[in-house]
């Protein structure tokens, strides 16, 4: 009788984090909740530019016809698609953080528990600089769940509140980290993180003093040929990148490419992306053709997005220094971009005039960084979206809060607009 | 002084001698059996009274008289005066039912051109809704007895064959856009004797945790004493589509749409070639003519210059201009543009054929049933087929006088070749629709004609281009043993093994959509599911001074399932010769998995009959399931019906047109346990991996709590037979309410969970069944008979988590107070007419602080949603519920005649107060990109044609013209000629000639007509499958319609033979 009764699954585990082995599983497991097509996976690099006409939308889904017309519905199965499978990833950050301090295990060293723990906090610091930038105020979850019940139920925290834990969850890390690791956080890795969370804190000093500290490490250098950055994999332009595999692969190139290349046709540069790169532009063909030769070409979902990049950093600090009035520094950044790109330096007048500076270094951050996440944020944090973009009204710039999630959880408020 | 008495015994049923009954004196131990021409001798006394007696046959009492020939003719058992019903670990009389059981006879299931057992329900039987998911030859059925019950939980019945709870639903691992498989399909319905069906907790309860649903016990053909009896059937046809069509727009219609669409979108040109009205979008891009635009837009490989006048026109490239389609120049002369009707390519007359042959015979020891079956189905769309061979034995031996042992065994296998449909841009019927008609079949160089602009693939590729088979096969058997104890008492025990494997190869060439990049694509499954159990039972039938008679039962039931699966693929493939994983260079998946789960049961029942006038039977079970949480591992559901007789008094015998009336009552308690096997664990979950190491992940939140759903069924029932029970009516009211259903509690995706699944919903079915049959006609050459059932359903979903709706499907709305399969969405108000009307709109929203009214870019030609809600905007509060997918009744009218050696029957089936979602629309009308349009777009709004419902069209759809509203929810009520057979039975005077019994040749139309207002292909459809989408999207979201394989009209013609 007990025997029929007593069945096991065969392809779960009841048990939790016990182990140096399920601990190390367990931040495999962290990692791969970033790969997702709702996450690193696809939307994360592409709705941004949909939301601001880099992209333009040739497919059938509804989700993104929403966004790219940014006329979000509440539903919308992209953004709750994203929003839930970010909070996916920050469990598993939080289960990690709670058990691996306590497990006893010869072998299993402090030094071992305490890196896997700094990659989860950083980690868990991506994931939320991720939320704050598209929802603003979001719900700051730090512990496991374990239990349904009304705990889960967690109001919004001011957005200046989930960027004090970024910055603690990233502080708390960088003593730990490693200094290379590949496919997985470094100390360079936390540093680029938190140089972007201050820029888009508007904090220019910060970013200055991180980005140094990132340059003064001399791992990393813009490489020559641009190509490189997305045909190679860890190259030395590349702080951090994802890895996929054909067995864990994404949708990048599936939506972008046309049905004879094997793709769904879904999403496309759009040709005003196309017009604003000279003809010379390295970067024009690789960022806007509609066939082989994009940032994204692997159609068996190989590619390996880079999610933070030596060119970004450059970039950061070159925006930081104009806006710091550091106008000669900033423009020698750039014109490193500038250079690589073959389009040659900037005018030197730009030194003098820095609302051209300023816009200078924006559309080099665009032409450099479209389809990798940035452009609609980029907008909207320099208070350009409203000015480049048709139809744009202020509370476009955060995504509603997913009608799922307010009507489960009563405490969170909705966007305004929405 | 002994008489010498001879005679001869036949059978009541065909007139055939009966050979080995037993004839004995009453009060005696003398006796004898008739020999094999059914003749017999005994020398009895005057004064006695003889007895016959026969397996299967009801005994007779013949008092001797002054008799010396004595002809007896015997009753089969089951005939229809003392109906047996089939009731669960035994058998009852059905005049002494104290609930509603249904039956059908074999008579109604054989030599029907369909697949399964839940096909041939269909209309069948009151209160069970039958409802084929799409027309794909063997694939999925949705079977509803009163209603669903459940929202996570399956809502199919528990089928019991033989005594055995079989394996159902789709044991398919790839998708097919939502084409499932179907267990069910394995037991051949030539098979069977009957079917009967539990439908109220008094009979179902003693299948205790898996009976909410109903119950369906099937029996197979057994053997029986006598001359062999040897059928041979045959039947060969074709189905063909029927119903409704959908006429798409011809290449030309489509030329001039695909322009209207761009231009609306970027915006109008002039003759110079100049934007004169800035579009939405872009903004920037001017072109030389309208017809460049288009051309720009729609050809993929084409690219863009600038003129001397500083205007981007296109340039087409080689490759568009080789191919003609969506040129510049078919842009301006939209008559040059192709036009092809792809639904006129993929549809077919489809053959069907079937052979089986069974031999049925025994003497009084030993009895028999073997057949062989072959079923050869092809589907009316291009690629798809089903064949099924089955072979069967049923054999019972009487070891001695006390003990008898037998098996019934069958061992199917089928091959089924199955297409993606529906919900698929990579279907046949699907891409058949979806495509638009400008695209060729096949391009000049002989490959498929493709939309450069858009993945939807080839229909006639996706036809015939993938390799998709099926392979299942499945032994089901029991073997038992029975053995009368004492008087009455008798103890039985059954041991059952049902084993499914099925294997699923499918290879898709380069040549197609979705395996072009990968360079040839396949995957191999092989799963199967081991079922074992035993039912071990005590029977105890007894009588008392002939006015109490009790019968009991008492039994112990153990079963175990084990299911395991694996699966591996592969892509980059040398060349599309070899289907099989191993050609592919690239290894992408390989899997292996499974599951299990346990079941331990104990279950009794006793019967109380006074005289035949007042009848009780109350009847418990007690189930643990592996399934449950460890706080909650056994569930009890008993339950109690009672019943009176009223024409068994007196005082009735002065009313001799009632022949019968029973007045009967029940209550009773069944659950539903056919939920996820691990549903009650915390777990960690794998198959996920980073940088190619294994990773483990939270998966599942615990839920110690988690237990069966429990409905609770009170039903009051007469059933009346009048003129000796030529008319019979059985009408009963039930009241169904679930407590405890299992929902998947949705939680604050913020914990790293979306659900957890916990016992909270309630829901309940109210509903009337009548079924009424009559001889209305008994004469010796013409007989006709009616027979009429109807079912009134009412279903309300009453608690839910949170009270908060949950959306499905499409706009499959689950909220409390609503049925379940309610529709949502927004409601047509009006189109547009002028931008004032829109301006007027919009300045009103900003009044009250809104943007807009609905969007910044809607224009006129746009629809004007009705603002619901009254707050000034459109949004997503701005919706109603619409309907509901459940049937208001539905039933069927069979009438059978015949004359002489003909006999024709007509079943006709209906289904009315329905809706259905036709979602297919929502792109063959949408407008918004490339797809393929139906005739219902010419009458699109333009500035010169604003009198209609269609909106404009524009590229996108900014205005969302086509999200779900009352302009996609239709009546799907239907009445349907089911099934018309006309056949002959040629004179036994000339089939005796040539040593045959019987001949009978028929014909015979399946889906013959169909009334509909329905606008789709077919108003029977399901697009959201237990197989293919979970229980839950299955029964929430009922009655969805996108791009659904339709039913086909099937005419068979047949030959029935019987030696």
């Amino acid at each position: 009788c007990e025997q029929v009764l007593d069945q096991l699954p065969q392809t779960a585990v009841v048990s939790e984090i016990k182990d140096a082995s399920t601990a190390r599983a367990a931040l495999n497991g962290a990692y791969n909740g970033l790969q997702s097509a709702n996450y690193i996976g696809t939307r994360y690099q592409l709705l941004p530019d949909l939301q601001s006409g880099n992209l333009r939308h040739t497919g059938t889904f509804s989700d993104f016809a929403e966004i790219a017309n940014r006329s979000i519905l509440t539903n919308n199965t992209s953004v709750t698609g994203m929003w839930t499978q970010i909070y996916t990833s920050i469990l598993r950050d939080n289960f990690l953080i709670k058990y691996v301090p306590s497990i006893n295990e010869s072998g299993f060293t402090d030094a071992a528990k305490n890196q896997i723990v700094a990659e989860a906090k950083f980690l868990r610091a991506f994931n939320y600089f991720n939320l704050v930038r598209w929802w603003g105020d979001v719900p700051l979850v730090l512990d496991p769940t374990e239990q349904a019940d009304e705990s889960l139920k967690v109001s919004r925290s001011s957005t200046a509140d989930v960027y004090k834990q970024i910055y603690a969850d990233i502080d708390a890390a960088l003593p730990y980290l490693p200094s290379t690791n590949k496919g997985k956080a470094t100390k360079n890795a936390a540093l680029a993180l938190k140089a972007r969370a201050a820029l888009y804190q508007k904090d220019y000093a910060a970013v200055v003093s991180l980005c140094d500290q990132i340059i003064a490490s001399g791992q990393h250098s813009l490489v020559p040929t641009f190509s490189n950055i997305f045909a190679n994999q860890g190259t030395a332009e590349s702080i951090w990148e994802l890895s996929f595999e054909t067995t864990n692969s994404n949708t990048l190139a599936f939506f972008l490419f046309s049905t004879a290349l094997g793709g769904r046709n879904e999403i496309r540069p759009n040709t005003t992306l196309a017009s604003a790169y000279s003809t010379t532009d390295t970067r024009r063909i690789l960022t806007t053709s509609y066939d082989a030769q994009l940032k994204y070409f692997r159609i068996n979902g190989t590619d390996f997005p880079v999610l933070f990049r030596y060119a970004e950093v450059i970039l950061n600090r070159a925006e930081a220094l104009a806006e710091l009035g550091r106008n000669a520094e900033a423009l020698t950044a750039l014109n490193l971009i500038r250079n690589r790109a073959g389009i040659g330096d900037a005018s030197a007048t730009l030194v003098t005039d820095p609302v051209a500076l300023k816009n200078e270094i924006f559309t080099q951050r665009r032409l450099e960084l479209a389809l990798e996440g940035h452009y609609f944020f980029d907008l909207v944090r320099t208070g350009r979206a409203a000015t480049t973009l048709t139809n744009w009204a202020s509370t476009q710039a955060l995504l509603p809060i997913p009608q799922r999630e307010r009507d489960s959880n009563p405490k969170l408020t909705q966007n305004p607009g929405y | 002084q002994d008489i010498a008495i001879s005679g001869k015994v036949t059978s009541s049923e065909d007139g055939s001698t009966l050979a080995g009954v037993n004839v004995t004196i009453k009060g005696s131990s003398k006796g004898t059996t008739t020999a094999s021409d059914g003749s017999y001798r005994i020398s009895a006394p005057a004064k006695s009274v003889l007895i016959y007696s026969f397996v299967g046959f009801n005994s007779q009492e013949i008092a001797v008289g002054s008799k010396t020939i004595i002809n007896v003719t015997l009753k089969s058992s089951t005939t229809d005066l003392d109906e047996v019903v089939i009731v669960g670990y035994g058998t009852q009389a059905k005049n002494k039912a104290t609930y509603s059981v249904s039956s059908i006879k074999s008579d109604e299931l054989k030599n029907l051109p369909v697949t399964g057992v839940d096909q041939a329900m269909q209309g069948r039987a009151a209160g069970v809704l039958v409802t084929s998911n799409s027309g794909t030859p063997g694939g999925g059925v949705t079977v509803r007895l009163r209603g669903g019950s459940s929202i996570t939980a399956s809502n199919e019945p528990l089928y019991v064959v033989d005594g055995i709870p079989i394996n159902t639903g789709s044991y398919s691992q790839l998708g097919f856009g939502n084409q499932s498989s179907n267990a069910l399909n394995d037991i051949a319905p030539n098979d069977i004797e009957s079917i009967d069906i539990l439908k109220d907790a008094a009979a179902a309860a003693i299948y205790g945790s898996r009976a909410a649903n109903g119950v369906v016990l099937i029996t197979t053909k057994k053997g029986k004493a006598g001359k062999t009896q040897v059928n041979f059937n045959y039947y060969t046809g074709f189905g063909q589509k029927s119903g409704n069509k959908l006429t798409p727009i011809s290449g030309a219609e489509e030329t001039k749409l695909l322009q209207e669409m761009v231009i609306n979108r970027y915006g109008v040109y002039n003759s110079a070639g100049g934007l004169t009205t800035p579009g939405f979008g872009t903004g920037t891009s001017v072109w030389a003519s309208a017809a460049d635009a288009a051309a720009w837009f729609w050809q993929s490989d084409s690219n863009t210059g600038v003129n001397a006048g500083g205007q981007l026109y296109t340039i087409e490239s080689a490759a568009s201009k080789a191919r003609g389609i969506r040129t510049v120049n078919v842009f301006q002369n939209p008559s040059q543009a192709i036009s092809t009707n792809w639904q006129d390519l993929i549809f077919r007359n489809a053959p069907i054929s079937q052979y089986d042959i069974s031999a049925r015979g025994g003497n009084e020891k030993t009895t028999f049933f073997v057949s062989g079956s072959l079923f050869d189905q092809k589907g009316i769309i291009l690629g798809s087929d089903y064949k099924r061979l089955v072979g069967r034995i049923n054999l019972e031996h009487q070891i001695s006088k006390r003990v008898k042992t037998g098996a019934q065994m069958s061992y199917t296998r089928s091959l089924q070749n199955r297409i993606n449909n529906d919900n698929n841009i990579y279907g046949v019927l699907s891409t058949a629709i979806l495509m638009a008609s400008d695209i060729p079949v096949r391009f000049a160089d002989g490959s498929y004609g493709k939309d450069a602009s858009s993945s939807t693939e080839n229909p006639l590729a996706a036809a015939v281009e993938p390799y998709n088979l099926s392979t299942s096969g499945r032994l089901l058997g029991t073997v038992f043993a029975e053995a009368a104890l004492i008087d009455g008492l008798k103890i039985r025990t059954n041991w059952n093994l049902d084993q499914v494997s099925f294997k699923e190869d499918r290879f898709l060439p380069n040549t197609l959509n979705a395996a072009s990049g990968l360079n040839g694509s396949a995957t191999a499954t092989n799963g199967g599911e081991l079922n074992w159990s035993t039912s071990n039972y005590l029977t105890y039938n007894r009588s008392f001074n002939n006015i109490h008679s009790i019968s009991a039962t008492a039994g112990a039931d153990y079963q175990q399932s084990t299911y395991d699966f694996v699966l591996a693929s592969s892509t980059n493939f040398p060349g599309n010769a070899i289907k099989r994983v191993s050609a592919g260079a690239n290894k992408t998946d390989a899997t292996s998995g499974g599951t299990s789960w346990g079941l331990v049961s104990y279950y009794g029942r006793l019967n109380y009959d006074y005289d035949g006038k007042y009848l009780v039977q109350g009847v418990f079970r007690t189930d643990a399931s592996s399934r449950f949480g460890a706080n909650n591992r056994w569930g009890t559901f008993p339950s109690i019906s009672v019943a009176w007789r009223a024409s068994k008094e007196e005082f009735m015998e002065s009313v001799p047109a009632i022949s019968d009336l029973k007045v009967r009552a029940s209550y009773g308690k069944t659950g539903n346990s056919e939920i996820t096997n691990f549903g009650s664990l915390g777990l960690f979950g794998s198959g996920v991996a980073y940088q190619l190491n294994g990773a483990l992940v939270p998966s599942q939140l615990s839920n110690p709590d988690l237990k069966w759903e429990t409905t609770t069924t009170s039903e009051v029932g007469l059933d009346i037979g009048l003129l000796k029970n030529r008319l019979t009516i059985n009408a009963g009211y039930y009241h169904k309410y679930t407590n405890d259903l299992l929902l998947n509690a949705t939680i604050p995706a913020t914990s790293g969970f979306t659900s957890v699944l916990q016992n909270i919903g309630e829901m309940q079915n109210n509903g009337f069944e009548l079924g009424i049959s009559s001889e209305n006609i008994k004469g010796k050459d013409f007989t006709w008979n009616t027979s009429f059932n109807i079912t009134f359903n009412r279903n309300k979903v009453m608690k839910i988590f949170n009270g908060t709706p949950t959306p499905y499907g499409f706009a499959s709305w689950l909220a409390e107070g609503e049925e379940l399969g309610a529709f949502r969405g927004y409601v047509v108000e009006k189109i547009f007419q002028s931008a004032d009307e829109v301006a007027a709109a919009n300045a009103a929203a900003k009044a009250k602080g809104f943007a807009n009214y609905q969007v910044a870019t809607t224009a006129p030609g746009d629809i004007k949603f009705k603002d619901l809600n009254g707050d000034g905007t459109v949004n997503s509060a701005d919706q109603q519920v619409l309907g509901s997918a459940q049937p208001k009744f539905f039933g069927s009218l069979t009438n059978d005649f015949t004359y002489k050696g003909f006999d024709l029957k007509i079943f006709a089936q209906f289904v009315y107060g329905n809706k259905i979602l036709n979602y297919t629309r929502n792109f063959s009308e949408g407008m918004n990109g490339v797809f393929g349009q139906t005739d219902a777009v010419l009458n699109r709004w333009t500035p010169t044609n604003t009198n209609t419902d269609i909106p404009r069209a524009v590229y996108g759809d900014p205005n969302n013209n086509r999200r779900v509203s009352d302009r996609f929810i239709e009546d799907g009520s239907y009445l349907r000629l089911k099934n018309v057979i006309l056949g002959y039975t040629l004179p036994k005077s000339v089939t005796n000639k040539v040593g045959i019994e019987r001949v009978r040749v028929y014909a015979q139309a399946q889906n013959l007509l169909t009334f509909t207002n329905y606008k789709g292909l077919d108003p029977e459809v399901s697009t959201f499958t237990a197989g293919a989408n979970g229980n839950s999207s299955a029964n929430a979201a009922l009655g969805t319609d996108f791009l659904t394989f339709p039913q086909p009209r099937t005419i068979t013609f047949g030959v029935n033979l019987t030696f």
